[in-house]
Order: C-alpha cells, then sequence, then structure tokens
C-alpha cells in the first residue's frame, strides 16, 4: 500500500498543488479511485500522483470525462441557485397564510459575533 | 530544551496564530487529543451516511434520487479526507475502522437515530448539515494545517448539501398539507438531538480542545450561532420548534433555550442510542464480510 | 405493446434498464467494501441513473408523460429493462460480476447505435459513451484484479460471474417491434448480432483468465440421459447456460435466453420488491412537488 499525494491544477499553466491523497497499491488503481474521490465536482480538468516521499509525477493519461459529463448540476452550486429566491417566495406565501410565527428574534436576524474566542 | 520547554515553546507558537503541519514536533497530548478528534469526525461522516443511504432507493424524483446519492457519497468522501489526515497521526485507517465497527470508538449523537420519512432527510439536509457547518468553518482556524486543509474541502461540499437540504425543506413546506405536517413531524423528533450535538453548555477554561487551538470557539458560542442562522428561517415557514421558551433576549444579546434534558446525551455517548447496534452491527458485518476486497487492494491477507 | 411505436419501447429499454441498474449500484453508496471504491462506484450509479433520466426526456413526446412519471409512476409490467438488472446486489462479487457484463454489453449496443436514424437518441449515445468509458474502465480493472488475485477474490467473482452470465445475455433480448426498428435504420444492427459479438468477445475475455467455465457451469453430473427407439440410453448434450454454445472455438448464443421477458415487461418478485420501494412515496402524493 502506497500513500500518493493527488495534485491538480485550474489552468494548464498553473503549477500543480495538492489537494488530497488516496491510499492504493499502485499506479492504476490510484488513478482510477482519485478520479472520483478528489475530482467529480469539476474540481480540474485533470490531475496527477505522486508517490508520497518521491518526486516523479505522473499525470492522469485520460482525463476526458472528470467531473462527469451528462447533467451533473446536482452536484454543483448552479444547481441550486434559485433556492435563495425561492425561500424568500414561500416566506411570503406563509405571511399572507398568517402562519409565520412571531416570537422574539435578533433584530435583523445578524447572527451574534463569537465571544471573544 | 527539556520536554516542558519545548511544550511551552510550542503552545506560545499557536496561541500567536502560527500553524502545524504533520512532520513538526509535537507534544503527546496535542497529538492525541487532536488524533481523537479527527478520528471522530472521520467515524461521524462514515456512519452519517447510513441514515441517509436508507433514502436513496425511497427519492420521490429522478432529481433527488440522483442528488441524495451524491450527498451520501461527500459523506462517504468526507470520512476518506478526515481517515488521511488522521492516519498521518500515526493510526491506520483499518484500525480506526475496526475500533469503530466494534464500538470502541465514538461518532457524533446524531447519527444514533432513525428516520422516519422524507421530511427527516429535509431536516438533515438542512439543519443538521447546518449545525455541522457551523462547528466545521470554525475549524477552518484550527492549528493545525492538514485539518484546515481538509476543511476547506469538506465545507464548500457541505454548503451544497445545505442548499439542497433547503430546497427539499422548502418544497415540503409549501406543498400539500401531508408534507407540510411531514417537515414539522421531523422537526420535532430532531430537535432535541440537535441541541446535543453542540454539546452540553461547557467550561472553556477546562476545555483541552480549546486548549490546543483544535477547536476555536465554545459549545455555546457554536449552538448561538445556530440558533441566529435557522431559527428565524423556521419561525418565517411557520414552523414550530418544540421548545416553549426558545426565544431571542435583546437586552442579553443571545437567545434563551430549554433545557432539553441530557439522560439521553449520555445513553448515546455510551453507545446506547436508538439505532448504534444496529448501524455498528451493519457497518462491521460488511467489515468482516469484504475482508477479501481488501486484501485485493491492500495485500494484506486475512484469516479465512 | 401492439399499437405502440417501437422507437419508445427501444427508449424504454434502454432507459429501465440504466434506471433500475443504476438503482441497484446506488444501493452501495455508503456502505461498499472499501471507501475509495463507494466513491467511484457510486458516481457509476449517479451516470447511469443520468442517462435514463436524459433517455426519458426523449421518451417524454412518445410516451406523454414527463421523465418523472416514466421513472416513478409505471406499473410493474410496463418496465422493459432486462431481468438481470432487477436482481438483488447481493455481495460484492455478483455486483462487480454484474456491472461488468452489463457496460460491456452497453458497449457493444451503444457503439451500435450511435448511428442510428433517430437523430436525438444516437446525439444523446455519443454524450452517454462519454462517461461510459469510465465505467468500462472501472469493470477491467477489477476483473483482472479479482481473477488474478487471491484465491478467494477469484472465486467469489468467478461465482458472482457465473451467478449473472445466464441472465446477461437477455439484455439482447429482440425488442418489441424490432424489425420495423431495423428497417427504418433506428437500429442499426440486430439484437442478435449484437449479441453474438459481445458474447464472441466475452467467451475469449474468460477464457484467458481461466473462468470460461462459468460459461459452461450447469452442467449435470453424467449428462442428460435420452433415450432413443432401439432401447439403448444415448448421452444428451452436456447442459450448459441456456442458450450457450461452443462453436468453432467460439461461445455463440443458440435457441432461448434464461431472465428473459424483461423486453415485454415481464419481471420477477425481485422487481415486485424494488418497484414497491423506489415508486412508493412518488406515488403516494401524486402531483406532489419534492
Amino acid at each position: 500500500m502506497h500513500i500518493w499525494d493527488v495534485l491538480s491544477r485550474r489552468k494548464d499553466q498553473d503549477p500543480w498543488e495538492v489537494s488530497g491523497s488516496i491510499n492504493a497499491p499502485d499506479l492504476d488503481l490510484a488513478m482510477m479511485l482519485a478520479r472520483e474521490t478528489h475530482f467529480r465536482h469539476g474540481e480540474g480538468t485533470t490531475f496527477a500522483l505522486r508517490a508520497r516521499g518521491t518526486d516523479a509525477i505522473r499525470e492522469c493519461p485520460d482525463p476526458q470525462g472528470i467531473g462527469g459529463v451528462i447533467s451533473k448540476e446536482y452536484r454543483r452550486q448552479d444547481g441550486y441557485v434559485g433556492v435563495g429566491a425561492k425561500l424568500k417566495r414561500v416566506h411570503a406565501e406563509m405571511e399572507k397564510r398568517g402562519v409565520v410565527i412571531d416570537r422574539p428574534r435578533p433584530k435583523g436576524h445578524r447572527t451574534r459575533e463569537a465571544a471573544g474566542a | 530544551m527539556s520536554y516542558e520547554e519545548r511544550v511551552a515553546e510550542f503552545k506560545a507558537r499557536i496561541d500567536g496564530g502560527e500553524k502545524v503541519e504533520s512532520t513538526d514536533w509535537m507534544p503527546d497530548e496535542y497529538r492525541q487529543s487532536l488524533l481523537k478528534f479527527i478520528e471522530m469526525h472521520a467515524n461521524s461522516e462514515v456512519m452519517g451516511c447510513l441514515p441517509e443511504r436508507e433514502w436513496i432507493p425511497r427519492a420521490p424524483s429522478l432529481r433527488r434520487k440522483l442528488s441524495l446519492t451524491a450527498k451520501v457519497q461527500d459523506e462517504a468522501g468526507h470520512g476518506q479526507i478526515l481517515y488521511r489526515v488522521a492516519e498521518d497521526l500515526g493510526k491506520s485507517r483499518e484500525q480506526m475502522w475496526d475500533d469503530l465497527v466494534n464500538g470502541r470508538t465514538k461518532f457524533h449523537n446524531v447519527f444514533h437515530y432513525p428516520t422516519k420519512s422524507w421530511g427527516d432527510v429535509a431536516v438533515i439536509g438542512w439543519l443538521i448539515d447546518g449545525a455541522a457547518l457551523v462547528t466545521q468553518k470554525a475549524l477552518l482556524d484550527c492549528s493545525y494545517m492538514p485539518y484546515i486543509r481538509a476543511m476547506r474541502r469538506i465545507c464548500p461540499e457541505e454548503s451544497l448539501h445545505l442548499r439542497h437540504g433547503e430546497d427539499l425543506t422548502l418544497e415540503l413546506v409549501s406543498g400539500t398539507d401531508e408534507q407540510r405536517e411531514m417537515f414539522q413531524d421531523a422537526v420535532n423528533r430532531w430537535w432535541s438531538p440537535i441541541m446535543h450535538f453542540f454539546g452540553p453548555p461547557s467550561k472553556p477554561d477546562k476545555d483541552v480542545l480549546l486548549y490546543w487551538g483544535i477547536k476555536t470557539r465554545t459549545n455555546e458560542d457554536l449552538r448561538q450561532e445556530f440558533f441566529s442562522t435557522y431559527v428565524p428561517k423556521l419561525w418565517d415557514l411557520g414552523i414550530s420548534v418544540p421548545d416553549e421558551e426558545l426565544r431571542f433576549d435583546e437586552s442579553k444579546g443571545e437567545w434563551i433555550w430549554g433545557d432539553p434534558g441530557w439522560d439521553e446525551f449520555w445513553q448515546v455517548v455510551r453507545g446506547n442510542g436508538p439505532m448504534t447496534a444496529t448501524r455498528l452491527l451493519y457497518r462491521k458485518t460488511m467489515w468482516d464480510h469484504h475482508a477479501w476486497v481488501r486484501e485485493v487492494v491492500t495485500g494484506v491477507p486475512h484469516a479465512a | 405493446m401492439p399499437d405502440e411505436d417501437p422507437r419508445l419501447g427501444l427508449l424504454l429499454a434502454l432507459a429501465d434498464d440504466e434506471l433500475v441498474i443504476g438503482h441497484r449500484h446506488s444501493e452501495w453508496t455508503g456502505w461498499a467494501p472499501y471507501l475509495e471504491e463507494d466513491l467511484a462506484f457510486s458516481s457509476i450509479g449517479q451516470d447511469e441513473m443520468g442517462h435514463a433520466r436524459l433517455l426519458y426526456e426523449i421518451a417524454e413526446p412518445l410516451a406523454g408523460k414527463d421523465p418523472d412519471a416514466l421513472a416513478l409512476g409505471r406499473q410493474p409490467g410496463e418496465y422493459r429493462h432486462a431481468i438481470l438488472c432487477e436482481r438483488p446486489n447481493g455481495d460484492w462479487g455478483y455486483t462487480i460480476a454484474r456491472q461488468y457484463l452489463y457496460d460491456t454489453a452497453d458497449d457493444v449496443r451503444l457503439a451500435a447505435l450511435e448511428s442510428s436514424s433517430f437523430p436525438e437518441l444516437a446525439a444523446a449515445v455519443k454524450t452517454i459513451r462519454l462517461e461510459e468509458r469510465y465505467h468500462l474502465e472501472h469493470a477491467r480493472q477489477w476483473f483482472t484484479r479479482f481473477s488474478q488475485g487471491p484465491v478467494e477474490a477469484r472465486q467469489r467473482f468467478a461465482q458472482g460471474l457465473e451467478a449473472a452470465v445466464g441472465e446477461a445475455l437477455a439484455l439482447f433480448e429482440t425488442l418489441p417491434g424490432e424489425e420495423r426498428l431495423i428497417a427504418d435504420g433506428v437500429l442499426p444492427r440486430s439484437s442478435e448480432d449484437l449479441l453474438g459479438d459481445w458474447l464472441g468477445a466475452l467467451g475469449g475475455v474468460l477464457e484467458e483468465a481461466s473462468l470460461d467455465w462459468v460459461l459452461a457451469s450447469h452442467e449435470k453430473a453424467g449428462g442428460e440421459m435420452v433415450p432413443t427407439s432401439s432401447g439403448e440410453i444415448e448421452q444428451g448434450p452436456t447442459l450448459t447456460v441456456p442458450g450457450l454454445e461452443r462453436r468453432d472455438d467460439r461461445w455463440v448464443h443458440v435457441g432461448e435466453f434464461a431472465g428473459d421477458g424483461g423486453r415485454r415487461g415481464k419481471h420477477t418478485e425481485d422487481f415486485g420488491v424494488l418497484w414497491e420501494e423506489m415508486t412508493a412515496l412518488y406515488r403516494k402524493i401524486p402531483g406532489a412537488t419534492w
């Protein structure tokens, strides 16, 4: 069993950065598993592996399709873009229905500051 | 330098805001507290998969079938990330998993409870993940750098789950009477486990985790932030919380809340929660039964 | 079914296969045998359910029902998936064996469908194949690791293949209205043809791994005795997996399938249980949004 550091980069010109690590007995399995362990949310278009304690960087030989191809919006922030607006709409509807609960709450709903850490 | 002197120097550094790497020297107490904390966090992520995964086969639309699968997948993924951090502190994942399924180590109280309806799925996705996110954001400033890096991966995914949970909630609350009741019923059942999640009001000066900068905020602090974030929203949706006393006291600048009772909490901590034995048995059965798969991956043979 | 547009039958067969097997794969999420593999396998399950959704979207105008209504709102006898897909996951050996058989078979049919005369389907298939590449890589890696692995792994995987392969053939059961589909070029090649390709390749791979015995596994001791008119008793043909024979150094399909009928809506009790669990909440509050 080896530990492989998983490297990623946003654009082709960027240097490789460590984005996580994975246990696997060999490079092939590490490549196959690293893809879904660390890149299923579209965190990068390609990645590389480096066995911990060595210098050799091995790039993913076939990065096509990383992050999924078909309608993966449910795994991304942009799948939930309308939720804030929906909350406002539903609140307005509840007000109309007269079911909003009127108990003492912070003014302006501001979150309380952390007490002196 | 004596051991005590090294410890004092280490403490001064982290108090000054410096972060610790996995290869740095650490006091024994720091390493042990940290490992135990991260191990419990990792355990909680993988045990947290179990209540929700029951609803994947039962999701009421294709979109939710997909999003719930992805959410549970993420939780398993968080387990992977956190076990890796813990492993680098000196305990193998094999050992951690073995300890977990055999009841020797712990996982957060909220994952010891059953789910009864799709309302529970919404509550877990919104309120429980919301509670978790409050505590996890606090970890972004802890003293241990690998844990910070892990939280930088985990927190955005958790925020995604939160929006998903909020979306589920809004559909239920604005849906049929039956759907609304489903959600209200779930809130009623989950409220005290959520209060327990933040732990009893603790004594900050006796808190070892605060001392070492592993935790950065008190239990009460985190609970108050949770109230401020979620209770007004619940009330705006016409959903009540089963605590007669809960209100914000403007003069004190804090939420007043009723004591949920802590007997159940201590039972759960001791491993006697409603679903503890069942879920550990599932995990243990899977673990024992699939040793042959691990053998292929790790090359470690197991007893037949 | 007699008046049904055969294109709808084709779409439902493909979509239902993906939905049901995706449903089964996704049941492992959160408790698969190995953490990183849990993540990989969950992605595969999500991909399959995503493919189902895409295909139901194409079927919507033909069926007059939206994708959720198609996925969760039909009666059990209206689903067209192959029975292989509805079987419970069993142990990991069966699950991975089934994934291997299913995705290699899917690859053969998708390759053909890329040149379908039904443009929306051809376009969808091209995109689907981009995701299926990972499924094939996954299947091949585990095939190799298990078949060449420690004794127990090899054994459990082989048992899984043995249990699944008979019903896998029926993935290529002739579709309702297939003649018309072929005449119109919607189906560029017959199911029988595709089965021949898949089986030939599978036989070769199994032989190389010394696992071809799973294709001949139902042999009765001594073979079947067939009485003749002279009173002598001849040895009958050795029983193999129904529908399989070895001819000219290749494994070929002859005659009937095990686990057939799926394409005509005929399913087992396993699907009854699956369907109940999968559709109960959707059906409980009709018209609700979730």
